[in-house]
């Protein structure tokens, strides 16, 4: 099979995923659509670990979630929409944690693209913290730690508790 | 459902096979799955319908592998090798901060800002995750130079120039402006100065770090060169570890 054909094939089968990804994040059609073609040229590039099924999603997951966060970072520096409004929160046991997940709309663009990813599976995906680990290739301890530095500090910057 | 529903990552791993993923049993008896899907399924009809076909051109040509060199290019390099030969046993194997491409150079050397002013650091050198860094480069030829750095957990950072700006030429000897600080834990990480002739997307380079460089200390300590990068592209790096932490520092926020 040549690159085209090869290309062709695995854009097919896992586009739709980094295009809902892409959606879910950056919230705008046309920014999905540019962000899930930019995705997939570095996907393509490694086209071997796409072929690799079992690894792929959450490499896929990875490598998508780094790139439109940095589209919104990037949004946010040129004056445009900030990060934190372009997130939709999960609200699956939103009960439990809404505090915390007003706080990461209004802080979130304030720390570094590893720990947004974090925030960003756990508190905006819904995912569980060995989920997130396992797609974001780090520890569930590194997960943890992550995510508690950035709630406390978040409430330190805020002033605020959850209730 | 009692049971929590499976996040977007786990129904993608559904949709692509619903009996491996696990997750057949939890979809089948929610609604609220059921409904999750039908937007999926939706979004991938509208990628297939407008995305794929405006796309595929473009995706197919920016990812296809770069020609080879052909017979000329291995042999022009093979025989200057062989001309260089003796030099080479000759001259002392570089420090780990510089290393050559078919002759050009790419050295990088990072300076640890401290209260007594700037001080150099060795490879390997033990630092506080909160020393701000500088950096100083020097090429033999005009090249975009970017500095990123890359950790046993995984995680790339841009050191300079800032994220999302386009990398800076530079020739001879340049000391970066600004400083950055690592955002890594305790252990070591990996300072890696890549220069190339064209503007070099990010997101491929920290893939290739994140493949290459990261994943446990030892795999970042021997990471001393990224294999994959284009022809012609310098790269330099510096290993440094990260002390022990200290109660109460706060290093992930920009």
């Amino acid at each position: 099979m040549d690159h085209r054909e090869a290309a062709n094939r695995l854009y097919r089968e896992f586009g739709p995923a980094v295009y809902r990804r892409c959606l879910r994040l950056l919230r705008d059609r046309e920014a999905a659509q540019d962000a899930t073609q930019e995705v997939f040229v570095t996907l393509v590039r490694n086209m071997t670990r796409l072929e690799e099924r079992g690894d792929a999603l959450p490499w896929i997951y990875r490598v998508s979630t780094n790139h439109c966060l940095n589209v919104l970072r990037n949004r946010g520096r040129r004056g445009e929409e900030a990060l934190a409004v372009d997130l939709e929160v999960d609200e699956r046991s939103a009960a439990e944690v809404l505090p915390d997940r007003r706080l990461a709309h209004e802080l979130l663009d304030r720390f570094d693209a590893s720990t947004q990813a974090v925030v960003v599976g756990v508190l905006v995906d819904g995912m569980e913290r060995d989920e997130v680990a396992a797609a974001l290739g780090i520890s569930r301890r590194t997960v943890s730690r992550r995510l508690e530095r950035f709630l406390s500090s978040s409430r330190r910057l805020t002033g605020k508790e959850p209730s | 459902m009692t049971t929590r529903c499976p996040s977007d990552l786990r129904l993608e791993a559904y949709l692509l096979d619903p009996e491996r993923s696990g997750e057949a049993g939890h979809v089948a008896g929610c609604e609220a799955c059921r409904v999750r899907l039908g937007r999926m399924n939706a979004e991938a009809a509208d990628f297939r319908q407008y995305v794929f076909p405006a796309t595929v051109d473009a995706v197919v040509a920016a990812s296809a592998p770069r020609p080879g060199p052909g017979w000329l290019g291995v042999f022009l390099p093979l025989a200057s090798a062989c001309a260089a030969g003796m030099l080479l046993f000759l001259t002392p194997v570089p420090p780990e901060g510089l290393l050559a491409a078919r002759g050009e150079v790419l050295s990088l050397d990072v300076f640890a800002e401290s209260p007594e002013g700037a001080r150099q650091l060795t490879n390997g050198e033990l630092i506080p995750l909160a020393a701000p860094l500088r950096f100083r480069v020097n090429t033999s030829v005009p090249c975009r130079v970017r500095v990123l750095a890359a950790d046993c957990e995984g995680r790339v950072s841009e050191l300079y120039p800032a994220p999302g700006e386009e990398a800076p030429l530079v020739s001879g000897s340049t000391v970066l402006p600004g400083d950055a600080k690592l955002g890594g834990d305790e252990g070591p990480e990996r300072i890696y100065a890549i220069c190339s002739r064209e503007p070099m997307p990010v997101l491929a380079l920290a893939v290739s770090l994140m493949d290459q460089a990261t994943g446990d200390d030892d795999r970042v300590r021997r990471a001393s060169r990224i294999s994959g990068l284009p022809p012609g592209t310098l790269q330099a790096t510096l290993l440094v570890e990260h002390g022990e932490e200290k109660p109460g520092e706060e290093h992930h926020e920009k």
